[in-house]
């Protein structure tokens, strides 16, 4: 008996050892680069600092009393949110759609397909400099057309109420190609021999696909929705290169943005952190949200 | 089953020691530097194109004009990319010795201590006789009493002019006032039959800089320098703003996006017969203007003279060169500032030699009628950028001036918003600074 | 196709010719709409430079002009960027890609207590953005003297929770008799990994590995921050410093051409396998 217990530990020890040593080469790398910075954020947020000085002075919570009382955090975090649910949920709508178009057999389909693909793998920087000139009323491709018509078109980065959503288009031709083809894909596993069962039960195409295809392609959905979630949230690059949050700021300002912007634009590291600190509580909450109502509504297969 | 043990065991050593060598890299020690040799001295700058090269040029040749200082230029990007890079490296205690340095940053930078006050250098045995510098430079870089930032490539705001659409509109010279820039703007708009806008008189742009210089030629003051008297709402700049609305409000002028660089491009292909703009697009604008012959025309002046606020930028030193490099940093400094350095800049690329010794350094080079309107524009310049150095004054001015223009907001609510937004935010800046 | 033929009936009821018309009407507007920022760049990178700025612009330029391409590559050293990207992006990416291959591993397969835990904590770090870790690895970096080396864009990004999650997913699939075989036959579990685990993972691999690579060949604040040098620059770095000379929009163009070429490439030369081998491992259960 003894001899089996010491037998099992030193195994188990042997077990643990390797464990360590496999997740250890990451696990170093994320304390330093990934934790460490969370650890310090959080210091900061309890500072004011404005990154120039020797050292900041302490004071307890006030960084994040500016979090909840700065008069642009509800622009800024409505921004995010109209971006984030237009990436995920409407590139996703219009994806699925596409997918359904391409899965009936259409000519062209390798060339669609590395259509589809090349907005996801362009570089923001690239993306966003085209769209400043695609969006230019006299400049871009529309110009032609204003011009036939008569009118003056629309100035969508320099107008408050239009640059947002000069940001969310980007964010949306960038998703919706990539997603159907992750559809597409599915689509084209889906078992036909469940199509054919229903088929006997009723006629109805939109029953089959309320039914049948949209549970069988919920593992895609899911996977697309929290991964494109998670990306949209924190969208940066296309607000830096294209409108720096303006034209009247936070008119199309982001939540990452503006705190990026609080730290190196306004000299408020400290309240930057906090509202970094805050960021991090609310995704992680709302990703293990998402994760926890998939139970309710992702079929695996197996 | 031992064997497995073994297998485990041996294979966790392995990997524990890999990964030691992975994560464990060699802290190598700081550069050291040689005690007899030259002083090392790292400058960071911006501007691309000529401007760039012309600098990397002055480097040379200063490195090769002396033994004792080995200067290394690294571009940093455009002035934005430059200050956060700045401010990465101020956080971590480090950063270049010299910098050249755009107005936005200085005050903080001052007060936070991250730049060396170069007066002692400037009046010192090896100084720099400022007495030939235009208007107010020499104080563009003061605050508290020190100075601290140096201006180098000087810009004068100019007026660039299709001087095809001023024949066809039979006016015979550039608006000398702002008066009859108003006027001639108008004068120079053509509209179809239909009454759509063949032609604008002017491309406007948002930012702050084209509409300071106007608004101090008329007499108007914005905010004081030390920020105790913030007038954004001075009923000059109403006055003043008012008239450019009035001019995008009949068609008179458009504003194109300035994310595209749009009034530029109106002004090449002929949409718009004049532009506010910079010395430093000259290269450009002459050579891709299409069908017309362009202009340089000195800047409008107002009621209270020519006063013109400068564009570019300047060098400081940081704090984090050591004690005993600094004089090699500021002989560098000195020789970019030299006359026939800044004549040799001048002609490279552009901006101004905006000293008196430099501009007889130039000699007839500068004399080509473009660059002699930049140089006439000189004695005007006003040192004062008080405005871009408070985040607080120069957002809640530049929110107002796109509102006006773009939004054609009522001038006198949005000039009195942005002055109760500045003066509560700068409180707040003021109190930090403090600290 | 019987699923094919299935799935048409999604489509409202209609003739069969209105509702192909449909179909490809569609698809051509999504083409179109996909395609047309591409093509106003290749446009305009073939411009010259009165045709850039002209009004209203043209849609065909009557002239070619080639030389833009010659002039971006002489604008910026872009030859010495492209080494750079990808060095240290090839890097990057093998240094994830193993790493990423031992930790999921282990968390798929080796008994361990709170892996659970440790996994949580592992994948939460995808919520973090990098904006908010730039200031603090910076300023580590700087004591350790790694600003402006390859190792400051080699080591920080070279642990992902992305690649560790889509196979850690793709391991649990994978029969544990396989698994128990491999051990009876006195395998540890290192020769498990390299001789059985990851040659069947190939696929998942693959696309995890391409996923990587994407994000270090695009990715732009931190190579800004911690390169000084432009020897040291990447691409985007590369690509933002064109933007300064305002106007230039052909050049530009051109310049955006040689930053986002690459990529498609790699993508559309891989795209089944990355495909398969993404849904392989992040879509099963």
């Amino acid at each position: 008996m003894g001899r089996r217990t010491k037998q099992s530990w030193k195994r188990n020890r042997a077990e643990w050892l390797t464990f360590l040593a496999f997740v250890s080469p990451n696990l170093v790398l994320f304390a330093l680069f990934t934790y460490w910075p969370i650890v310090y954020s959080a210091y900061l947020s309890f500072m004011d600092w404005n990154l120039l000085t020797a050292r900041g002075a302490f004071v307890e919570l006030a960084n994040y009393r500016v979090v909840f009382t700065d008069p642009q955090i509800r622009t800024v975090i409505g921004n995010t949110l109209i971006y984030a649910c237009a990436v995920v949920c409407v590139a996703q709508a219009l994806a699925f759609a596409l997918a359904l178009l391409l899965n009936r057999n259409v000519r062209g389909q390798v060339f669609f397909r590395t259509l589809a693909f090349a907005p996801h793998v362009t570089t923001t920087a690239a993306a966003a400099l085209v769209w400043v000139l695609l969006l230019d009323p006299d400049l871009g491709p529309s110009s032609v057309l204003y011009n036939a018509l008569g009118i003056h078109g629309p100035h969508f980065l320099a107008s408050s109420k239009l640059a947002l959503w000069a940001i969310v288009s980007i964010g949306v031709w960038k998703e919706v190609g990539f997603a159907s083809i992750f559809f597409l894909a599915g689509l084209q596993t889906l078992p036909r021999d469940c199509y054919e069962a229903a088929e006997l039960e009723t006629d109805s195409g939109w029953k089959v696909f309320r039914h049948l295809t949209l549970p069988l392609m919920s593992p895609v959905v899911f996977f697309l929705s929290v991964s494109g979630f998670i990306a949209a949230i924190k969208a940066f690059d296309v607000v830096s290169v294209m409108t720096q949050g303006g034209p009247v700021y936070p008119a199309s300002s982001t939540y990452v943005y503006h705190l990026y912007r609080l730290a190196f634009q306004e000299f408020r590291a400290g309240d930057a952190s906090a509202f970094a600190v805050v960021f991090f509580v609310i995704t992680v909450a709302i990703t293990g949200l998402q994760f926890r109502l998939a139970r309710k509504w992702v079929h695996y297969g197996d | 089953m031992k064997k497995i043990l073994h297998y485990h065991a041996d294979h966790s050593r392995v990997i524990a020691c890999a990964i030691l060598c992975v994560t464990c890299v060699q802290c190598s020690s700081p550069r050291s530097e040689d005690p007899s040799g030259p002083v090392a001295i790292t400058y960071w700058r911006t501007l691309s194109g000529a401007a760039g090269n012309a600098q990397d040029k002055l480097v040379a040749q200063f490195n090769d004009s002396q033994q004792a200082v080995r200067v290394t230029a690294e571009f940093q990007g455009s002035y934005t990319d430059l200050g956060k890079k700045l401010i990465t490296a101020s956080a971590a205690h480090t950063g270049p010795d010299v910098t050249q340095l755009g107005t936005y940053e200085i005050l903080q930078f001052v007060r936070s201590g991250v730049l060396v006050d170069l007066k002692p250098f400037l009046d010192g045995p090896d100084g720099i006789d400022t007495s030939d510098w235009p208007g107010t430079m020499r104080e563009a870089g003061e605050v508290d009493g020190g100075v601290y930032w140096l201006p180098f490539n000087v810009a004068a705001p100019v007026l660039y002019i299709n001087t095809d659409a001023f024949k066809t509109a039979s006016i015979a010279a550039a608006p000398k006032t702002w008066t009859e820039f108003f006027a001639d703007t108008r004068a120079l708009t053509t509209k179809d039959s239909s009454g759509r806008v063949q032609r604008a008189g002017t491309a406007l742009w948002t930012d702050v800089w084209p509409y300071l210089s106007a608004i101090w030629s008329e007499g108007g003051e914005l905010t004081s320098k030390d920020y105790s008297r913030i007038t954004l709402n001075d009923p000059v700049a109403v006055r003043v703003l008012s008239e450019f609305q009035g001019l995008v409000r009949d068609g008179a002028a458009i504003v194109p996006d300035t994310a595209s660089g749009g009034h530029r491009a109106a002004f090449k292909n002929g949409r718009a017969a004049m532009i506010l703009d910079s010395p430093a697009s000259f290269t450009d604008i002459f050579a891709q203007s299409a069908g017309f012959t362009p202009a340089v025309a000195a800047y409008p002046t107002g009621a209270a003279g020519t006063i013109l606020a400068p564009g570019g930028g300047g060098l400081a030193m940081l704090a984090v060169t050591p004690e005993n490099k600094r004089a090699a940093a500021w002989s560098f400094i000195r020789f970019l500032l030299a006359p026939q350095q800044l004549a040799f800049f001048a002609k490279e690329s552009g901006y101004a030699a905006f000293t008196e010794a430099s501009r007889k350094a130039a000699g007839d080079t500068l004399k080509e009628a473009r660059f002699a309107v930049v140089h006439e524009a000189l004695p005007h310049l006003k040192g004062d950028f008080s405005i871009n150095m408070s985040p607080a004054v120069r957002e809640s001015f530049s929110e107002a001036i796109q509102k006006i223009l773009v939004d054609l907001a009522d001038v006198n609510t949005a000039l009195d918003a942005a002055n109760a937004k500045a003066q509560q935010r700068i409180q707040n800046e003021i109190a930090k600074n403090k600290k | 196709m019987a699923t094919d033929r299935q799935i048409t009936r999604i489509a409202p009821a209609g003739s069969c010719i209105p509702s192909a018309l449909l179909v490809y009407a569609g698809l051509v507007f999504s083409a179109v709409m996909l395609a047309l920022p591409f093509f106003w760049m290749a446009l305009t990178s073939l411009k010259s430079s009165a045709a850039v700025a002209a009004y209203p612009p043209s849609w065909w330029p009557s002239e070619f002009t080639w030389s833009n391409y010659r002039d971006a590559w002489n604008a910026a050293p872009f030859g010495r960027y492209y080494i750079n990207s990808v060095v240290t992006g090839a890097a990057a990416t093998s240094l994830q890609i193993i790493f990423a291959l031992l930790m999921a591993y282990a968390f798929a397969v080796i008994r361990f207590p709170g892996k659970g835990a440790i996994l949580l904590a592992v994948i939460s770090t995808m919520m973090i953005p990098d904006e908010m870790k730039l200031v603090p690895n910076y300023i580590l970096l700087s004591r350790l003297h790694w600003v402006d080396t390859y190792w400051a864009l080699i080591i920080p990004p070279a642990a992902h929770a992305f690649p560790v999650f889509v196979l850690y997913q793709y391991f649990r699939t994978v029969p544990p008799d396989l698994l128990d075989a491999a051990h009876v036959d006195g395998a540890g579990h290192l020769r498990i990994l390299i001789q059985i685990i990851a040659p069947m993972a190939r696929p998942v691999l693959a696309a995890t590995a391409l996923v990587a690579f994407l994000g270090r060949w695009n990715d732009f604040l931190w190579p800004l921050i911690v390169t000084n040098r432009t020897v040291m620059r990447t691409l985007p770095i590369g690509l933002n410093y064109l933007k300064e000379n305002e106007g230039r929009w052909n050049i530009l163009m051109a310049a955006a051409i040689y930053v986002i070429i690459p990529m498609i490439g790699l993508y559309v030369a891989a795209q089944r396998q990355f495909v398969e081998g993404i849904t392989r491992g992040a879509l099963k259960g």
